[in-house]
């Protein structure tokens, strides 16, 4: 049987060569996610705002100029609606009702009875102001604590300064995906923090792969430039890198056709994760380990041979 | 890594074996698989709310009133037992956090303190559990004339404890007063309470059943002032009550404000008829009986006020003494309202006021339309990662392929042996664990390619395909499982589901890949001795790389 070449084998790109056109282009990419960081900001969900959300369905076509008024009269303040799932659903998103607790909940039995007959309610969602600070902390702090885990790992297993390599590339990974959820509007919720912190685990897990690579191939060329070193690393590795992208992304891409509303924003940051991730990995982690002080030789191959005995058990 | 002992063949198909009948009974339908007898596992993972249908709410207890009812009962038993004791005292009053008074007489400093010390121990309470210690809660000070009963910071972390879990256990008898519903209920931080009702999509009437406290007592009103209103002043020892409007009273009640007897005393409640209206039949345990007996004969020809929550829902004219312990409510009830109060007053008084401050609801249709689409999606990820493998990778890929059914297999068991819950983050996290289990084999895989084309046998290829490999695989699933376990930790809800299938499908994969791949590949090998391996092009070779 004739086997498939998805991507080129034994390639020979001088990646660190083009360090600088990869470089600029994540500046530029940086310099877009933060501008629209500060203009558009993060369209944040009820998770992390507060608020309430009534998600409805109908038989029928829904008019949202309709739903709209009969909404607006209900004294909520700022009110959203907007289709949902096609043009027989609507959804409602408002600010928190004003008034205690028990107003919020009065408040989606009021809108609830404005509409009137004929819906079905999927969806009804509170979250209070208290509630939604403590998420937002929680999700912040959860993608923040990860990243140093990570990077403290790495630094455990290799050394330092791939450790700091690692942790840039993962932090510009995230950034960049924030940036997505900034730039396309997507709400941003509690599953975009799952989002993230995925594809934190992700791109650090291709940076680890050439990293692992990169570390044996030190070991083994000990006179070899260190630049050489890193392309001859990334180009070995770069089949590989390609073909598990490409199967994560072939896994994932049903959910993001298929998936349905609930799980589209988390699907498009993974798939945008996944082919950042694999860009920086690629581009930026190697090629940052240029800018560090020198990394001393390897202890002889001790760390090898106690994972050779370690997998052989 | 060619050698794989008999012990290590056998340990990983018995796990095998293990996996898929962890992972069978979530196949069959939901009656079947709780009718199998429990030698052979029947847990089903659970599905997550998303999934389900249901509703989640999260309760924060005000817990102010706590400290606050707390240091009321502190006051009145120093009261009661300064004068049983006759220590005179004077400025009986709270301080933060804490009651003081003053002792009249320098000489009693003594009394006042022994009676301050068995009050505050009589408050203490246990830890609980076998190894249960006493736990203090109140702190005896005496300064000169002056002794201050104060609440200690381990006092009120433990009294919260204490009302949290009262709480539950009485919201659970209110939401699930038949014990059919699987309802959750579980602690959050210090105040919080998460309640998850599968199943339910208005939350109306849950809300009605956990937003008030219902605690009952029974007061005598004012004997000359029957009539009173909004601005009568009341004198000492009188409060002004409210008639409670959601039970059609209306005006004002005078009534004494410490109550003759109150809803603990209650072991049953019940909705009646009385003349064709809705009533409430009630029983009190021995020592409510006898205050009740005492109360309505000293009192008879006399209303009698009965409060719930702080207002008062009826106050009839005692006819009679009533001497056997029971007794009714009549009021302007409808036949749910009373249903709903004789609850309320079966389930017992909430120790504080629970206040919503999340909701969650999805409707059962959603949740079915989110699983189903899931479960296509997912399905035709694995079958278009299964093209793009074998298509790769030929013989090997179908390994791979096994491996990662595998894979799914054992997810799914871990996650029905531990009760874990499948939400639909969790049904994504699944897929991408499938990404990231084919990138195992595909590191091994090429790295034998490499080692071929640097001239290696197929045997020693192999063997280093998966040595040289295991620091990359061990090293990434690591720290993928970083990310998941922080997810668990720090997510909620749907999240935390996610975090947990994403942390178990990456172990599970590191399994699959380094001893299912590995065996199925040795084996081949023994049994074919190959020249060449499946993953080598024809092409490549042709080409000498």
């Amino acid at each position: 049987m004739a086997l498939a070449k998805y991507f080129p084998h034994a390639t020979k790109v001088d990646f660190v060569g083009a360090r600088f056109f990869a470089f600029s282009f994540t500046a530029l990419l940086f310099v877009a996610v933060v501008v629209s960081l500060s203009i558009k900001g993060l369209n944040l969900g009820i998770d992390f705002e507060g608020g309430l959300l009534i998600e409805a369905a109908s038989k029928q076509k829904i008019d949202i100029a309709d739903v709209r008024r009969k909404v607006g009269t209900l004294g909520l303040g700022e009110v959203q609606v907007q289709h949902v799932g096609g043009e027989s659903g609507v959804m409602i998103r408002a600010k928190r009702a004003p008034g205690d607790e028990s107003a919020q909940s009065k408040a989606i039995d009021d809108i609830k009875k404005a509409l009137g007959p004929g819906y079905e309610f999927r969806r009804q969602e509170f979250v209070g102001p208290k509630v939604s600070q403590g998420l937002f902390r929680d999700g912040m702090i959860a993608t923040g604590v990860a990243l140093l885990l990570i990077a403290i790992y790495v630094w455990v297993r290799f050394e330092w300064q791939f450790g700091v390599a690692g942790l840039v590339a993962t932090t510009h990974d995230v950034t960049m995906a924030i940036g997505v959820y900034s730039i396309t509007g997507l709400e941003f919720d509690l599953t975009a923090i799952a989002a993230l912190l995925t594809l934190a685990g992700y791109s650090i897990n291709e940076t680890i792969v050439i990293f692992d690579r990169l570390r044996e191939n030190m070991r083994r060329y000990k006179k070899t430039d260190f630049k050489d070193l890193i392309n001859i690393s990334v180009n070995q590795n770069l089949f590989r890198t390609m073909m598990t992208g490409g199967a994560t992304l072939i896994a994932v891409l049903p959910m993001l056709v298929f998936g349905g509303e609930s799980l589209f924003a988390f699907t498009l940051a993974i798939v945008f994760g996944v082919m950042i991730g694999t860009y920086s990995a690629i581009y930026v982690s190697s090629s940052l380990l240029i800018y560090m002080p020198a990394i001393r030789k390897w202890r002889d191959d001790k760390d090898e041979k106690a994972a050779a005995a370690k997998a052989g058990v | 890594m060619i050698n794989i002992t008999r012990f290590q063949l056998w340990s990983a198909l018995l796990a095998c074996v293990f996996a898929l009948l962890f992972a069978a009974p979530n196949v069959l339908p939901e009656k079947t698989a709780k009718s199998l007898p429990s030698y052979v596992p029947h847990q089903q993972f659970s599905l997550g709310l998303d999934l389900q249908g249901g509703a989640y709410l999260l309760l924060e207890a005000e817990m102010k009133s706590v400290e606050a009812d707390a240091l009321k009962t502190v006051r009145d038993a120093l009261r009661k037992s300064l004068r049983d004791q006759r220590v005179r005292y004077e400025e009986l009053r709270y301080v933060p956090r804490g009651v003081a008074f003053r002792a009249v007489d320098a000489a009693q400093i003594d009394a006042a303190r022994t009676v301050s010390e068995t009050v505050a121990r009589d408050q203490d309470t246990s830890t609980g559990g076998v190894f249960g210690q006493r736990q203090r809660l109140y702190d005896v000070r005496v300064e000169g004339n002056a002794v201050t009963v104060r609440l200690t910071d381990a006092g009120l972390a433990s009294l919260n404890q204490r009302v949290i879990e009262q709480a539950m256990e009485i919201l659970r008898r209110r939401i699930d007063p038949e014990g059919t519903r699987e309802v959750t209920i579980q602690r959050q931080g210090d105040t919080r309470v998460i309640v998850e009702v599968p199943g339910v999509s208005d939350t109306q009437e849950i809300r009605r059943r956990i937003g008030t406290t219902a605690k009952m007592t029974f007061h005598l009103p004012h004997p000359s002032i029957l009539n009173p209103t909004e601005t009568t002043q009341p004198p000492p020892g009188y409060t002004l009550m409210k008639g409670a409007a959601s039970m059609g009273e209306q005006g004002w009640y005078l009534v004494q404000t410490e109550a003759e007897l109150d809803g603990t005393h209650l072991t049953d409640a019940q909705q009646t008829f009385q003349d064709g209206m809705p009533i409430i039949q009630f029983r009190f345990d021995t020592t409510g009986a006898r205050i009740f007996c005492r109360i309505t004969q000293e009192n008879l020809k006399k209303p009698f006020a009965i409060v719930l929550d702080n207002e008062v829902i009826s106050a009839p004219v005692i006819q009679s003494a009533i001497c056997g312990g029971s007794g009714i409510i009549q009021g302007r009830f409808t036949v749910e309202s009373a249903t709903r109060l004789a609850l309320l007053l079966r389930a017992g008084a909430l120790p504080a006021k629970f206040n919503v401050a999340e909701e969650r609801t999805v409707g059962a249709t959603l949740g079915a339309d989110a699983i189903e689409a899931g479960i296509w999606a997912s399905m035709l990820g694995v079958a278009l990662v299964a093209f793009y493998m074998i298509s790769a990778y030929g013989l090997f890929g179908v390994f791979a392929i096994v491996a990662l059914t595998f894979n799914l297999i054992i997810l799914a068991a871990i996650m029905s042996a531990l009760g874990a819950t499948l939400t639909l983050p969790g049904i994504a996290g699944i897929v991408l664990s499938l990404g990231m289990s084919v990138d195992a084999n595909v590191l091994i895989y090429e790295r034998m390619r490499e080692e071929i084309r640097a001239g290696r046998t197929t045997l020693s290829a192999i063997d280093a395909g998966f040595r040289r490999a295991f620091t990359a695989i061990a090293d990434s699933n690591i720290t993928s499982i970083i990310a998941g376990l922080l997810l668990y930790l720090f997510g909620s809800g749907p999240v935390k589901g996610f975090g947990v299938t994403l942390a178990i499908g990456v172990g599970a994969s590191f399994f699959t890949a380094i001893m299912l791949t590995r065996i199925q590949v040795v084996y081949w090998w023994r049994w074919r001795r190959p020249k060449q391996l499946p993953i080598v092009r024809n092409t490549a070779v042709a080409a000498g790389a």
